[in-house]
Protein backbone atom coordinates (compact mmCIF):
# COMPACT_ATOMS: atom_id res chain seq x y z
CA UNK A 1 0.00 0.00 0.00
CA UNK A 2 1.06 3.21 -0.90
CA UNK A 3 2.08 6.13 1.68
CA UNK A 4 2.27 9.74 1.02
CA UNK A 5 3.33 12.20 2.69
CA UNK A 6 1.05 15.55 4.22
CA UNK A 7 2.02 17.57 0.70
CA UNK A 8 1.75 14.42 -1.74
CA UNK A 9 -1.64 13.60 -0.39
CA UNK A 10 -3.08 17.07 -0.01
CA UNK A 11 -1.87 16.91 -3.92
CA UNK A 12 -3.38 14.31 -5.06
CA UNK A 13 -6.66 14.96 -3.38
CA UNK A 14 -7.05 18.74 -3.87
CA UNK A 15 -4.49 19.10 -6.92
CA UNK A 16 -2.91 22.33 -4.74
CA UNK A 17 0.58 22.66 -3.50
CA UNK A 18 0.12 22.65 0.09
CA UNK A 19 3.36 24.79 0.49
CA UNK A 20 1.59 27.83 -0.81
CA UNK A 21 -0.91 27.44 1.95
CA UNK A 22 0.97 27.75 5.22
CA UNK A 23 -2.28 28.30 7.51
CA UNK A 24 -3.41 25.12 6.39
CA UNK A 25 -0.46 23.55 6.66
CA UNK A 26 -0.72 24.59 10.09
CA UNK A 27 -3.76 22.91 11.02
CA UNK A 28 -3.33 19.70 8.85
CA UNK A 29 0.05 19.24 11.59
CA UNK A 30 -1.75 20.28 14.62
CA UNK A 31 -4.44 17.36 13.12
CA UNK A 32 -1.57 15.09 12.96
CA UNK A 33 -0.53 15.64 16.82
CA UNK A 34 -3.81 15.46 18.03
CA UNK A 35 -4.13 11.96 16.52
CA UNK A 36 -6.69 12.40 14.22
CA UNK A 37 -4.76 11.40 11.17
CA UNK A 38 -2.42 8.54 11.81
CA UNK A 39 0.80 9.06 10.31
CA UNK A 40 3.56 5.97 10.40
CA UNK A 41 7.39 7.25 11.02
CA UNK A 42 9.15 6.29 7.48
CA UNK A 43 10.58 3.35 7.92
CA UNK A 44 12.42 3.52 4.56
CA UNK A 45 14.37 6.33 4.33
CA UNK A 46 15.34 6.70 7.91
CA UNK A 47 14.81 10.46 7.54
CA UNK A 48 12.84 12.35 10.77
CA UNK A 49 9.71 12.21 8.79
CA UNK A 50 6.47 10.80 8.37
CA UNK A 51 3.98 9.43 6.18
CA UNK A 52 0.23 9.49 5.89
CA UNK A 53 -0.91 5.51 4.76
CA UNK A 54 -3.48 5.52 2.03
CA UNK A 55 -6.14 3.75 4.33
CA UNK A 56 -5.85 7.92 5.99
CA UNK A 57 -6.47 10.13 2.72
CA UNK A 58 -10.42 10.00 3.71
CA UNK A 59 -10.09 11.61 6.56
CA UNK A 60 -7.36 13.96 5.71
CA UNK A 61 -9.95 14.61 2.91
CA UNK A 62 -12.93 15.13 5.12
CA UNK A 63 -10.55 16.74 7.35
CA UNK A 64 -9.97 19.41 4.80
CA UNK A 65 -13.58 20.73 4.29
CA UNK A 66 -14.41 20.51 8.06
CA UNK A 67 -11.00 23.23 7.69
CA UNK A 68 -12.80 25.30 5.53
CA UNK A 69 -15.77 25.73 8.00
CA UNK A 70 -13.99 25.28 11.14
CA UNK A 71 -10.88 26.70 11.19
CA UNK A 72 -10.00 25.07 14.74
CA UNK A 73 -8.63 21.71 14.68
CA UNK A 74 -9.34 20.54 17.78
CA UNK A 75 -13.08 21.50 16.96
CA UNK A 76 -12.75 19.09 13.64
CA UNK A 77 -11.16 16.43 15.77
CA UNK A 78 -14.55 16.59 17.65
CA UNK A 79 -16.78 16.29 14.74
CA UNK A 80 -15.07 13.24 14.02
CA UNK A 81 -15.10 11.47 17.45
CA UNK A 82 -18.28 13.41 19.27
CA UNK A 83 -21.88 12.79 17.79
CA UNK A 84 -23.19 15.52 19.49
CA UNK A 85 -20.46 18.13 18.13
CA UNK A 86 -20.84 16.22 14.76
CA UNK A 87 -24.81 17.00 14.99
CA UNK A 88 -23.97 20.62 16.22
CA UNK A 89 -21.36 21.11 13.27
CA UNK A 90 -23.63 19.75 10.63
CA UNK A 91 -26.67 22.34 11.75
CA UNK A 92 -24.25 25.18 11.40
CA UNK A 93 -23.14 23.74 7.89
CA UNK A 94 -26.63 23.34 6.78
CA UNK A 95 -27.38 26.84 7.60
CA UNK A 96 -24.49 28.18 5.75
CA UNK A 97 -25.54 25.70 2.45
CA UNK A 98 -29.38 27.18 2.85
CA UNK A 99 -28.04 30.70 3.09
CA UNK A 100 -25.93 30.21 0.22
CA UNK A 101 -27.09 33.50 -1.42
CA UNK A 102 -25.74 35.55 0.87
CA UNK A 103 -22.06 33.26 0.25
CA UNK A 104 -22.30 33.05 -3.58
CA UNK A 105 -19.80 35.62 -4.44
CA UNK A 106 -17.38 34.03 -1.59
CA UNK A 107 -17.76 30.81 -2.35
CA UNK A 108 -19.47 28.58 -5.07
CA UNK A 109 -21.20 25.84 -3.80
CA UNK A 110 -22.42 23.01 -5.54
CA UNK A 111 -24.81 20.16 -5.88
CA UNK A 112 -22.79 18.15 -3.06
CA UNK A 113 -23.28 20.85 -0.49
CA UNK A 114 -26.91 19.26 0.76
CA UNK A 115 -25.05 15.60 0.47
CA UNK A 116 -22.33 17.01 2.46
CA UNK A 117 -24.57 18.24 5.33
CA UNK A 118 -26.75 15.18 4.87
CA UNK A 119 -23.78 12.98 5.10
CA UNK A 120 -22.45 15.13 8.02
CA UNK A 121 -26.00 14.70 9.55
CA UNK A 122 -25.63 11.05 10.11
CA UNK A 123 -23.70 9.71 12.70
CA UNK A 124 -23.92 6.23 11.86
CA UNK A 125 -21.76 7.03 8.67
CA UNK A 126 -18.22 6.69 9.72
CA UNK A 127 -16.02 9.94 8.51
CA UNK A 128 -12.51 7.54 8.80
CA UNK A 129 -13.94 5.28 5.87
CA UNK A 130 -16.82 7.55 3.99
CA UNK A 131 -15.80 10.19 1.84
CA UNK A 132 -18.04 13.59 2.03
CA UNK A 133 -18.73 15.00 -1.05
CA UNK A 134 -17.03 18.50 -1.85
CA UNK A 135 -19.17 21.11 -1.47
CA UNK A 136 -16.85 23.27 -2.54
CA UNK A 137 -15.85 24.25 -6.14
CA UNK A 138 -13.19 25.43 -5.01
CA UNK A 139 -11.73 25.14 -1.42
CA UNK A 140 -12.24 28.35 0.98
CA UNK A 141 -9.30 27.54 2.17
CA UNK A 142 -7.36 28.84 -1.27
CA UNK A 143 -9.47 31.22 -1.78
CA UNK A 144 -9.50 33.29 1.45
CA UNK A 145 -5.36 32.27 2.03
CA UNK A 146 -5.86 33.59 5.71
CA UNK A 147 -7.00 32.22 9.12
CA UNK A 148 -10.70 33.44 8.48
CA UNK A 149 -13.23 29.99 8.36
CA UNK A 150 -16.50 30.48 6.28
CA UNK A 151 -18.73 30.95 9.66
CA UNK A 152 -16.77 34.02 10.19
CA UNK A 153 -17.04 35.15 6.49
CA UNK A 154 -20.76 34.64 6.80
CA UNK A 155 -21.03 36.83 9.41
CA UNK A 156 -19.05 39.39 8.00
CA UNK A 157 -20.67 39.82 4.90
CA UNK A 158 -24.04 39.48 7.17
CA UNK A 159 -22.77 42.64 8.44
CA UNK A 160 -21.87 44.18 5.09
CA UNK A 161 -25.59 43.32 3.61
CA UNK A 162 -27.50 45.34 5.72
CA UNK A 163 -26.85 48.49 3.96
CA UNK A 164 -27.85 46.35 0.94
CA UNK A 165 -31.14 45.28 3.16
CA UNK A 166 -32.07 48.14 4.23
CA UNK A 167 -32.71 49.57 0.34
CA UNK A 168 -34.32 46.16 -0.42
CA UNK A 169 -36.81 46.20 2.49
CA UNK A 170 -37.56 49.70 1.67
CA UNK A 171 -38.55 48.83 -1.97
CA UNK A 172 -40.79 46.11 -1.31
CA UNK A 173 -42.30 48.03 1.32
CA UNK A 174 -43.32 50.28 -1.22
CA UNK A 175 -41.12 53.26 0.24
CA UNK A 176 -39.45 54.03 -3.35
CA UNK A 177 -38.29 57.54 -2.15
CA UNK A 178 -36.52 56.52 0.83
CA UNK A 179 -35.25 53.04 -1.22
CA UNK A 180 -34.04 55.56 -4.23
CA UNK A 181 -32.08 57.75 -1.39
CA UNK A 182 -29.82 54.43 -0.25
CA UNK A 183 -29.63 53.88 -3.69
CA UNK A 184 -27.74 56.83 -4.37
CA UNK A 185 -25.38 56.10 -1.37
CA UNK A 186 -24.78 52.63 -2.91
CA UNK A 187 -24.45 53.77 -6.50
CA UNK A 188 -21.85 56.72 -5.47
CA UNK A 189 -19.78 54.33 -3.44
CA UNK A 190 -20.17 51.71 -6.70
CA UNK A 191 -16.96 50.42 -6.36
CA UNK A 192 -16.67 49.43 -3.32
CA UNK A 193 -20.15 47.59 -3.00
CA UNK A 194 -20.90 44.06 -4.14
CA UNK A 195 -21.89 44.28 -7.69
CA UNK A 196 -25.31 42.37 -7.31
CA UNK A 197 -25.84 45.54 -4.62
CA UNK A 198 -25.52 47.75 -7.32
CA UNK A 199 -27.34 46.74 -10.07
CA UNK A 200 -30.18 46.29 -7.61
CA UNK A 201 -29.46 49.77 -6.54
CA UNK A 202 -29.43 50.85 -10.42
CA UNK A 203 -33.32 48.98 -11.12
CA UNK A 204 -34.48 51.17 -7.47
CA UNK A 205 -33.28 54.19 -9.03
CA UNK A 206 -34.84 53.34 -12.75
CA UNK A 207 -37.77 52.33 -10.95
CA UNK A 208 -38.14 55.22 -8.75
CA UNK A 209 -37.62 57.85 -12.03
CA UNK A 210 -40.40 55.88 -13.64
CA UNK A 211 -43.38 56.63 -10.77
CA UNK A 212 -41.99 60.18 -10.36
CA UNK A 213 -42.32 60.61 -14.52
CA UNK A 214 -45.80 58.32 -14.27
CA UNK A 215 -47.11 60.90 -10.99
CA UNK A 216 -46.19 63.93 -13.56
CA UNK A 217 -48.19 62.06 -16.34
CA UNK A 218 -51.28 61.70 -14.36
CA UNK A 219 -51.14 65.24 -13.27
CA UNK A 220 -50.23 66.56 -16.99
CA UNK A 221 -53.28 64.20 -18.43
CA UNK A 222 -56.29 63.90 -15.66
CA UNK A 223 -55.41 67.80 -14.26
CA UNK A 224 -54.02 68.34 -10.63
CA UNK A 225 -56.77 69.88 -8.17
CA UNK A 226 -55.37 72.46 -5.81
CA UNK B 1 -87.66 35.98 -50.03
CA UNK B 2 -85.30 38.67 -48.29
CA UNK B 3 -85.60 36.78 -44.93
CA UNK B 4 -83.40 34.23 -45.82
CA UNK B 5 -80.77 37.10 -45.96
CA UNK B 6 -81.18 37.83 -42.24
CA UNK B 7 -79.01 35.30 -40.70
CA UNK B 8 -76.16 35.99 -42.88
CA UNK B 9 -76.75 39.40 -41.91
CA UNK B 10 -76.42 38.76 -38.37
CA UNK B 11 -73.20 36.90 -38.78
CA UNK B 12 -71.78 40.19 -40.78
CA UNK B 13 -72.92 42.33 -37.80
CA UNK B 14 -71.03 40.05 -35.42
CA UNK B 15 -68.12 41.56 -35.05
CA UNK B 16 -69.50 44.42 -35.19
CA UNK B 17 -71.32 44.27 -32.25
CA UNK B 18 -68.58 42.33 -30.22
CA UNK B 19 -66.34 44.74 -30.59
CA UNK B 20 -69.24 47.57 -29.64
CA UNK B 21 -69.65 45.54 -26.23
CA UNK B 22 -65.95 45.41 -25.16
CA UNK B 23 -65.77 49.02 -26.28
CA UNK B 24 -68.55 49.36 -23.40
CA UNK B 25 -67.27 47.10 -20.99
CA UNK B 26 -63.36 48.03 -21.38
CA UNK B 27 -64.87 51.85 -21.29
CA UNK B 28 -65.81 51.25 -18.01
CA UNK B 29 -63.22 49.63 -16.59
CA UNK B 30 -61.11 51.77 -17.32
CA UNK B 31 -62.78 54.95 -16.15
CA UNK B 32 -63.19 53.09 -12.82
CA UNK B 33 -59.34 53.13 -13.24
CA UNK B 34 -58.69 56.21 -14.57
CA UNK B 35 -60.73 57.82 -11.38
CA UNK B 36 -58.43 55.34 -9.11
CA UNK B 37 -55.08 56.52 -10.25
CA UNK B 38 -56.46 60.29 -10.13
CA UNK B 39 -57.05 60.17 -6.43
CA UNK B 40 -53.97 57.62 -5.75
CA UNK B 41 -52.15 60.50 -7.73
CA UNK B 42 -53.79 62.91 -5.57
CA UNK B 43 -52.93 61.89 -2.41
CA UNK B 44 -49.92 59.26 -2.49
CA UNK B 45 -47.87 61.10 -5.58
CA UNK B 46 -45.48 58.79 -7.11
CA UNK B 47 -46.39 56.13 -5.08
CA UNK B 48 -49.64 56.06 -7.34
CA UNK B 49 -47.29 54.01 -10.18
CA UNK B 50 -46.70 51.13 -7.76
CA UNK B 51 -50.53 50.88 -7.20
CA UNK B 52 -51.71 51.11 -10.46
CA UNK B 53 -50.76 47.80 -12.98
CA UNK B 54 -49.43 48.65 -16.62
CA UNK B 55 -52.85 47.43 -18.12
CA UNK B 56 -55.10 49.53 -15.46
CA UNK B 57 -52.97 52.68 -16.83
CA UNK B 58 -53.76 52.38 -20.19
CA UNK B 59 -57.32 51.43 -20.29
CA UNK B 60 -57.14 54.21 -17.50
CA UNK B 61 -55.96 56.54 -20.78
CA UNK B 62 -58.33 54.85 -22.72
CA UNK B 63 -61.19 56.00 -20.95
CA UNK B 64 -59.40 59.99 -21.12
CA UNK B 65 -59.09 59.34 -24.34
CA UNK B 66 -62.73 58.74 -25.34
CA UNK B 67 -64.05 60.77 -23.27
CA UNK B 68 -62.47 63.63 -24.20
CA UNK B 69 -62.73 62.84 -27.52
CA UNK B 70 -66.48 63.26 -27.29
CA UNK B 71 -66.18 66.15 -25.56
CA UNK B 72 -64.75 67.79 -29.10
CA UNK B 73 -68.16 67.09 -30.77
CA UNK B 74 -70.69 67.38 -28.07
CA UNK B 75 -71.31 70.48 -25.72
CA UNK B 76 -70.53 69.31 -22.39
CA UNK B 77 -71.12 70.41 -19.18
CA UNK B 78 -68.50 69.79 -16.11
CA UNK B 79 -65.40 68.22 -16.00
CA UNK B 80 -63.93 64.92 -18.02
CA UNK B 81 -63.53 63.33 -13.67
CA UNK B 82 -67.75 63.85 -12.94
CA UNK B 83 -67.94 61.86 -16.58
CA UNK B 84 -65.79 59.64 -15.68
CA UNK B 85 -67.54 58.78 -12.60
CA UNK B 86 -70.70 58.36 -14.35
CA UNK B 87 -69.21 55.84 -16.80
CA UNK B 88 -67.48 54.08 -14.16
CA UNK B 89 -70.72 54.25 -12.04
CA UNK B 90 -72.38 51.39 -14.53
CA UNK B 91 -69.12 49.09 -13.67
CA UNK B 92 -70.85 46.45 -11.31
CA UNK B 93 -74.32 47.09 -13.10
CA UNK B 94 -76.22 44.01 -14.61
CA UNK B 95 -78.35 46.68 -17.15
CA UNK B 96 -75.65 48.70 -19.74
CA UNK B 97 -76.77 51.30 -21.57
CA UNK B 98 -77.34 49.33 -25.45
CA UNK B 99 -74.09 51.46 -26.85
CA UNK B 100 -70.89 53.65 -25.95
CA UNK B 101 -72.69 56.35 -28.01
CA UNK B 102 -75.27 56.35 -25.29
CA UNK B 103 -72.97 55.61 -22.37
CA UNK B 104 -71.17 58.90 -23.41
CA UNK B 105 -74.34 60.52 -23.84
CA UNK B 106 -75.44 59.72 -20.49
CA UNK B 107 -72.16 60.97 -19.76
CA UNK B 108 -72.25 64.09 -21.18
CA UNK B 109 -75.63 65.75 -19.92
CA UNK B 110 -75.12 64.03 -16.07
Amino acid sequence: MRSYTLAEAVRDLFGFKLADYPKLKDQLNSLVRNKLIHMDADLISHRNRRLLPELELTTLFNATLLLALFPDPAKVKLIFDDVEERQKAARLADLIVINRQSLLEIIHLNVNAAIFVNVLATPDIDLRKHRLDNPFEILPQILLKGDVGLVDCNVARSASLTKGDSMLRCYLDGELDIAAQHAVRIILAAEKEPSELVKLARHIEVEFGAAKEFSETVDLLFGRAF
Amino acid sequence: MMLRYVPMLLILMLPKMVTAETNRTTLIEGCAEAIQIYENNQQYTFKAAIMASLSEALRAGYCKGVIDEYDRGHDCEGDWLKRARYVAGYKDQKSLPPSTESLLRGACQS
